[in-house]
Order: C-alpha cells, then structure tokens, then sequence
C-alpha cells in the first residue's frame, strides 16, 4: 500500500479529518508503526498549543465532575497477561478505543477478558488482543490440545494475524520450550515464536504472515526452538 | 465522597498551574492510577492540575460557556471510567487527556452547527492571528510565551492552517477552502508547522 496516508497524519492529531477520513486513517495506524509513532509525537505538540487558550473553568464544573465520580467506577484494567510475537521489535500498535473494548466484551463473552490485578500499566500488547478480536473479519476455531483440554484460536486475515488462547496450559520442562507454527497446504512450517504459559489463561498473538497459512499449531522444543516442528512433540495443530 | 483537601486558589483569568510541576504536586500517571482505583481525592488533584488547560482548550472551540462546560464534564467523567486503561506507551496522561478533550469539543461544535454559520463567525475575526481575541484574556504564562513564540516562528499559512484547524475545529477541506488553498496543501501546511513545532519545543515521546 503506498504510504500517502502519511500526508494527513498532521490533519488526524489536529482532528481536521472528516469522519470517513478519520475511519480509514484509524485503520491505517493499526498497523503502520512509522504513522503512529509520528501521531504520537505531534499529539504531544498539540497538547502544548492548549497553553495558549488555557482559561480558569466555573466553579459548579468542578463540582459537577466531583459529584460524577462518585455515581460510577472506573472500568477494569484489559488483559496483561497478553505475549505477543512479533516480527518488529518496534511494534506499537494503536490502542484500540473504548469502543473496540465494548465489542470484545461482546465477542469475547464467556472468556471474559481477564480482570484480575492489572500492572501499573495496560500496555499495548493487550491492545493488539482487542485489535484482533475486533477484526470485523476475526475467526475463531477450536484447538483440540494433547491433553484433552482445548484453547482457541482467533485469525484475521486482514490484519494478517491471530492468537492462541489457551486456559491452564501445562508448564514445560525445565530447558524446554513451547513453539507455535503456521502451516500451508503443503504442511510447510514456519516458526510464529516462542513462549512459555502464564498460570491460568494464556494468550499470545502473532503478526506471521498468514498468506499461505492453512494451520495453526503449537510443538514443545527445546529452549530457543527449532526450525521444524518436532512432529512427536505437536501439542495441537488446528485448521484455519 | 471523601472531602478534597487540594483546592488550587487560582486568580481569575490566571492560568492553571503547569500540570505535574512542583516539587509536591504528584505526576498526573500516579494521580490517575489512584483514581483508577477509585480514589476520588487523587482524581479531584488530577482535575485541578489539568482543567484550566482542557477547560481553555474546548471554549476556544466551542465558543460557547454552557456548551464547553458540558463537554468537559464529559471529558473528566470519561477520564475518570478509563483511568485503569491509560497506556503509558500512548505518550503522556496530559496529551491523552487534551486528545480526548479536542476530539470532543470537535463532534460537539461540528454537529451543533452548519459549517455556513462556522464560516460566517470566522469572517468576522481577524485573519492574521486569528487568536487575538484569545491571547487578551490569559496572562502569559512562559510556556504560552514559550508555544506563541514557536507559533510565530512558522509561515502564515502553516500558522493559519494549524489555528484554523486546531482552534477553529474546521475540517482539512474547509481550511482548503477558506485559505483559498488546495487541499493537498493544507494537509503539507498543517503537517509541517507541527513538526517544527514539535522541534522547537523541544518534545518527544518517552
């Protein structure tokens, strides 16, 4: 895709892009790294304009905020306990807003996106969770694991990525490690990385290319994984 | 509710004290990660720190004192149900918060009015530095002398494209149209006065 979008990054931080505009520019900075780190900077600029208009507020504004806080709480943290696998170490991916977080409420439904204890923090990687999830053509299949329990897997082949969600997957051995693979037709495999389990739920995401990818699985291999999956090894292979 | 103990006594017309400055007063992130916790005294801090600024920012936009105080409770009562979601790798609480508050202040006054009435009022300003009639009313502040300074030193049209846009809340398309520009123009204009902007203050993100 050519990068004119580029062009009105300055039009989207000052909100001088109509609502179309700002649609497909939103879009564009889910997975353009470049646009977003330079929207994050120009906001901050922006931010220093509002110096020259900064004017003392009414009393009762104060008041009235005050007494709203008290009428509702604040909303959960998301989900920390996201490993994302990606192919850019630089990988921001623009949080999603509130409104993507009401939709995976929605999808998401009896997983319920973790509430436990958030970090200090909500980071971007539970963001690039809620991105996929929201995908309006995000899938999900089952993954039928080794040891009878089963995990999901959620792809969008138009954000080119999925995730692996897995409920109290089994730690692995000391010196191991689990990897996780796409597949194409031919059974070809190519690494989507490495990770080790959280207790309880674990999620990871990838951003591999899901072009030629007809299955999604996941193998245990020794610490810093291997290049082929060690077919005795697969811990679940699901098609996609 | 709790009693607040932390009233910022400003002067009329007298800016808010720059947020998260002072050797006592706490970073916004801390005050909005109590608050997320439902600590109601931390958000008040958190208010008293930023509203001038975000209170400032929707009235130039606005134009209208019922109206912007109307967003900025919005504003804050949106803040306050976000607090535990802020993502500290987004950039700073302030620009967060002021994002949230420019995009509102924006859908309020574009879908309070026709674009012809917009227009109209703006003809009637000054063109040159169409924020005159704001710069009266605030005492300068060394940061507002510090940002009119860097807003002086752009062209005339990166200054008009980005005041137009900003301030005014016009739509790239509109700004095209008043400055009798073409639009491909006004999006360069707008983009690289804040980059020079952004280099002349001197800010990043983190």
């Amino acid at each position: 895709m050519s990068h004119d979008l580029n062009a009105l990054v300055g039009a989207y931080v000052l909100d001088a892009l109509s609502d179309d505009e700002r649609t497909v520019f939103e879009d564009h900075l889910r997975t353009c790294v470049d646009c977003t780190a330079e929207v994050l900077g120009l906001q901050e600029t922006a931010a220093e304009l509002t110096h020259l208009t900064a004017a003392e507020p009414p009393a009762f504004l104060r008041e009235n905020v005050l007494a709203g806080i008290d009428q509702i709480r604040p909303l959960p943290p998301l989900a920390d306990n996201v490993v994302v696998l990606r192919r850019s170490l630089m990988s921001r991916v623009w949080p999603a807003l509130a409104a993507a977080a009401a939709v995976v409420a929605l999808l998401v439904g009896g997983w319920g996106i973790s509430e436990h204890r958030a970090a200090e923090h909500a980071t971007a990687k539970s963001d690039a969770f809620t991105s996929l999830v929201a995908a309006p053509d995000a899938k999900t299949y089952t993954a039928h694991m080794k040891d009878g329990s089963t995990a999901t897997v959620v792809v969008s082949r138009k954000l080119n990525e999925f995730a692996l969600v897995a409920d109290r997957m089994p730690g692995v051995a000391h010196g191991k490690t689990y990897q996780l693979w796409t597949m194409d037709a031919e059974g070809k495999a190519t690494s989507a990385g490495l990770f080790t389990p959280s207790t309880g739920r674990t999620v990871v995401t990838s951003d591999v290319d899901l072009t030629k990818a007809a299955t999604i699985g996941v193998s245990v291999e020794k610490a810093g994984g291997a290049d082929t999956p060690t077919l005795s090894a697969v811990v679940t292979t699901v098609g996609i | 509710m709790s009693d607040v103990h932390f009233m910022r006594g400003s002067q009329p017309g007298a800016n808010q004290p720059p947020a998260a400055t002072g050797d006592d007063a706490p970073p916004l992130a801390d005050l909005l990660s109590r608050a997320s916790r439902g600590d109601q005294a931390a958000f008040a801090q958190f208010y008293d720190a930023t509203s001038g600024r975000v209170y400032g920012l929707v009235l130039r936009v606005v134009r209208d004192q019922a109206q912007a105080a109307e967003v900025v409770q919005d504003v804050y009562l949106e803040t306050w149900r976000q607090s535990a979601r802020f993502d500290r790798e987004r950039g700073s609480v302030l620009s967060w918060l002021l994002t949230i508050a420019h995009r509102r202040a924006v859908d309020r006054v574009r879908s309070a009015q026709a674009s012809v009435e917009r227009d109209h009022r703006y003809a009637e300003t000054s063109v040159e530095r169409p924020f005159d009639e704001v710069s009266e009313q605030v005492q300068r502040s060394l940061d507002a002398q510090r940002v009119r300074k860097a807003l002086d030193d752009l062209t005339e049209v990166q200054r008009e494209a980005v005041s137009l846009a900003y301030f005014g809340g016009y739509t790239h398309s509109e700004v095209a149209e008043m400055l009798q520009l073409p639009l491909g123009t006004v999006k360069t204009r707008i983009r690289d006065g804040l980059i020079r902007m952004r280099d002349a203050l001197g800010v990043s993100v983190a």
